[in-house]
């Protein structure tokens, strides 16, 4: 146990910003969905709320998330880039995210610490939590990108206000 | 045509465009190898394989150290295969002309493949098909999802996150990885599923390849081999499981291919540490592409052993070396990222199916201590029955009439899924003829390592009953092939009936896979 913590740490600090320089996240905090092809967080594992600012951007509209945050909605075509600051110690990000039966045309891209990922959101009938693992470190910005580029009634999108998770105390 | 339809069709043609290119990358390496390194045709085609399995590593082991590191190092060695290619195509001397064909067979029987998989097949649901579960229900029952854990592997590696277990109850550790790396390499874009299906199969009809290879490296001529290998991309085997892509023929091929230089007839003896190199490099790379390899390297091992094929010190150095560098770092993921990994070893050699806390060890300790001896040999007989159980009560139901004709295909389709006889089509012959082949002296050696791999997988598989063709390696059914291509270079007419064997194999193939 020792040696395997030691072997993540040390592929960690050289730098390994992938699997290997993590250790593997249990269950009971993280699964990948094939749906959705992404890995999302159980909501039993969600920490605090990242303080986000007013998104900048077209076509979305305010509504109610989970648990009564902060939600934003699509109707038809738009692009909104909502912008806030993770904590130093979390080590993923959990966007809420709620879609039509309709995939094509709407994806959401989170931008924190350099990196870049991309979610193709399918429909559910709940909130999705999808999982984005945060750069080691001090505090995030953490930019979320939702982009509806259909006009089709049955794709649209809603991004909620994300959570962090791991320990930020 | 709906926007729908075209869209699907569209992304249809962009997959199969992408499982193009494994076969390309095959003959870029394999072209590169007999030009450079003035190897003959089946050699640089092991060559080459070996080189397309550490470039599908590489990839693999990159991307967990650095995502980010997966599109540059992808178009650097794309790049390189692309430009290898082109120097082959110029070049285009007798060996790049010989090794086209094989090449071109696995590319064409993936194509096959697929077509038979999806055209004209409808969707699951309208604008959105589960490609995959519609790859696991198309000829048998509907299988479970082992299809989907290689793209699953892949997607978290691409996403940076690994959940424990990752895919149902399944760890990480559990599955080898080379469909996982060759899926990393070649797929271009975005995640799409029909790319990753459409790699895989390319992947899977390696065996054409590999059963060349394997063919001329015991000294079948060009043509007899190529009928060879098209026999066996038509075997209901290869197609059932090109189709559904849980990596068992890519190490099957790849096991092939070890087996090919190692069994040469006469061994090449020049360059041992190349030579070895090139072994075990294919041969790590079976084990990375399925555990199942064991028993089949057990059995060919226990061969080289008894025919005194060990091949010089310097050439089993380089082999050991390379197939440990190659799979090394994978038991190291095993023990220390996401242990313990032993969940199939404990399936398969102690008939422990539910997950628990113990190891290995402890599980065949307590397996093999609840058994009597008279259990253990009343199962191995079993075991061998199930081995080469007659197709005659499947091919007479088939033919008795009774039930639609579409049922009676999927009975036949099922049958073969569990049965080493029919699943090898026409080549079952060989299976039969097994011990003619051990006595007669030009495929010894080969029949030797068949027979002792099967013989090895009766006698380890825990469950009696469980030596149906996907509980095993499959590489004895490619070699039977072999051997029955072997055996047609004996005379004109031998490989007459070969040639007309294949061509009911073909068809036959065809009709109850492709067109039923």
């Amino acid at each position: 146990m020792a040696c395997r913590r030691a072997l993540i740490l040390a592929l960690a600090l050289a730098g390994c910003d992938g699997v290997l320089g993590r250790a593997p996240t249990p269950a009971a905090a993280a699964r990948y969905d094939m749906r959705v092809r992404a890995v999302v967080v159980e909501p039993d594992a969600l920490g605090a709320a990242i303080a986000m600012a007013a998104p900048v951007g077209h076509g979305f509209e305010r509504s109610a998330g989970p648990g009564g945050s902060v939600a934003w909605r699509s109707s038809a075509r738009g692009r909104i880039s909502w912008q806030g600051v993770a904590p130093a110690g979390a080590d993923a990000v959990a966007v809420p995210v709620l879609a039509g039966p309709r995939a094509r045309g709407v994806t959401v891209t989170l931008r924190a610490g350099g990196r870049v990922v991309r979610m193709q959101p399918r429909g559910a009938d709940a909130w999705l939590y999808w999982r984005a693992s945060l750069p080691h470190g001090g505090p995030q910005t953490v930019e979320i990108i939702a982009v509806d580029t259909s006009a089709h009634r049955d794709a649209w999108l809603a991004v909620a206000t994300p959570r962090v998770t791991g320990d930020t105390r | 045509m709906p926007l729908e339809e075209l869209y699907l069709t569209a992304r249809g043609l962009v997959g199969v465009a992408q499982a193009a290119g494994v076969a390309v990358a095959l003959y870029a390496f394999s072209a590169a190898a007999a030009a450079r390194l003035k190897l003959a045709p089946w050699l640089a085609l092991a060559t080459g394989a070996a080189a397309l399995a550490c470039a599908g590593m590489v990839q693999f082991w990159a991307m967990a150290m650095t995502p980010a590191a997966g599109a540059p190092l992808r178009v650097a060695i794309l790049v390189a295969v692309a430009a290898l290619a082109l120097d082959a195509w110029s070049r285009r001397d007798a060996a790049d002309r010989e090794l086209l064909w094989p090449c071109a067979l696995a590319f064409g029987g993936a194509v096959f493949v697929l077509a038979a998989l999806y055209v004209d097949r409808g969707a699951d649901e309208p604008g959105w098909p589960d490609w995959l579960r519609m790859a696991a229900s198309r000829w048998t029952h509907p299988l479970p999802g082992d299809n989907e854990i290689p793209y699953v592997f892949a997607d978290v590696i691409r996403l940076g996150q690994m959940p424990t277990p990752f895919y149902g109850d399944w760890l990480s550790s559990d599955r080898p990885p080379l469909q996982t790396g060759l899926y990393l390499l070649f797929s271009i874009g975005d995640r799409h599923v029909l790319t990753y299906q459409a790699i895989a199969v390319a992947l899977q009809t390696l065996v054409a390849p590999a059963t060349w290879a394997l063919a001329r490296a015991i000294g079948v001529a060009n043509r007899t081999a190529l009928i060879a290998a098209v026999g066996v991309l038509f075997m209901p085997l290869v197609i059932q499981h090109a189709g559904f892509v849980w990596p068992k023929l890519i190490a099957a091929a790849f096991l092939a291919l070890a087996i090919a230089i190692h069994f040469a007839k006469p061994f090449v003896a020049e360059r041992p540490a190349l030579v070895g190199a090139v072994a075990g490099a294919c041969g790590g790379a079976a084990m990375l592409g399925h555990g199942a390899t064991a028993f089949a390297a057990l059995g060919c091992g226990v061969a080289a052993l008894l025919t005194g094929r060990l091949n010089g010190v310097r050439y089993l150095a380089a082999a050991l070396a390379t197939a440990f560098a190659l799979y090394g770092p994978w038991m190291a993921y095993q023990r220390f990222y996401d242990p313990p990994g032993d969940r199939l070893m404990k399936w398969h050699l102690a008939g422990v199916v539910p997950i628990d806390d113990r190891g290995l060890v402890e599980t065949l300790r307590e397996s093999y201590g609840a058994l009597t001896p008279d259990a253990w040999t009343q199962g191995r007989a079993l075991n061998v029955r199930t081995l080469v159980a007659s197709p005659a009560p499947a091919l007479e139901a088939f033919a008795s009439g009774s039930g639609s004709l579409h049922e009676r295909v999927v009975a036949l389709r099922n049958a073969a899924f569990y049965q080493v006889p029919l699943s090898l089509g026409v080549f079952a012959l060989a299976l039969y003829a097994l011990p003619l082949f051990l006595l007669w002296r030009a495929t010894r050696p080969l029949a030797l390592a068949t027979g002792l791999s099967l013989a090895a997988w009766a006698l380890l598989i825990f469950e009696p009953g469980q030596t149906i063709p996907h509980q095993g390696s499959m590489f004895p059914q490619l070699a039977l092939a072999v051997l029955a291509a072997r055996a047609a270079t004996t005379h004109r007419w031998a490989g007459l009936l070969l040639a007309a064997l294949v061509g009911v194999q073909a068809l036959s193939g065809i009709w109850l896979y492709g067109l039923s």
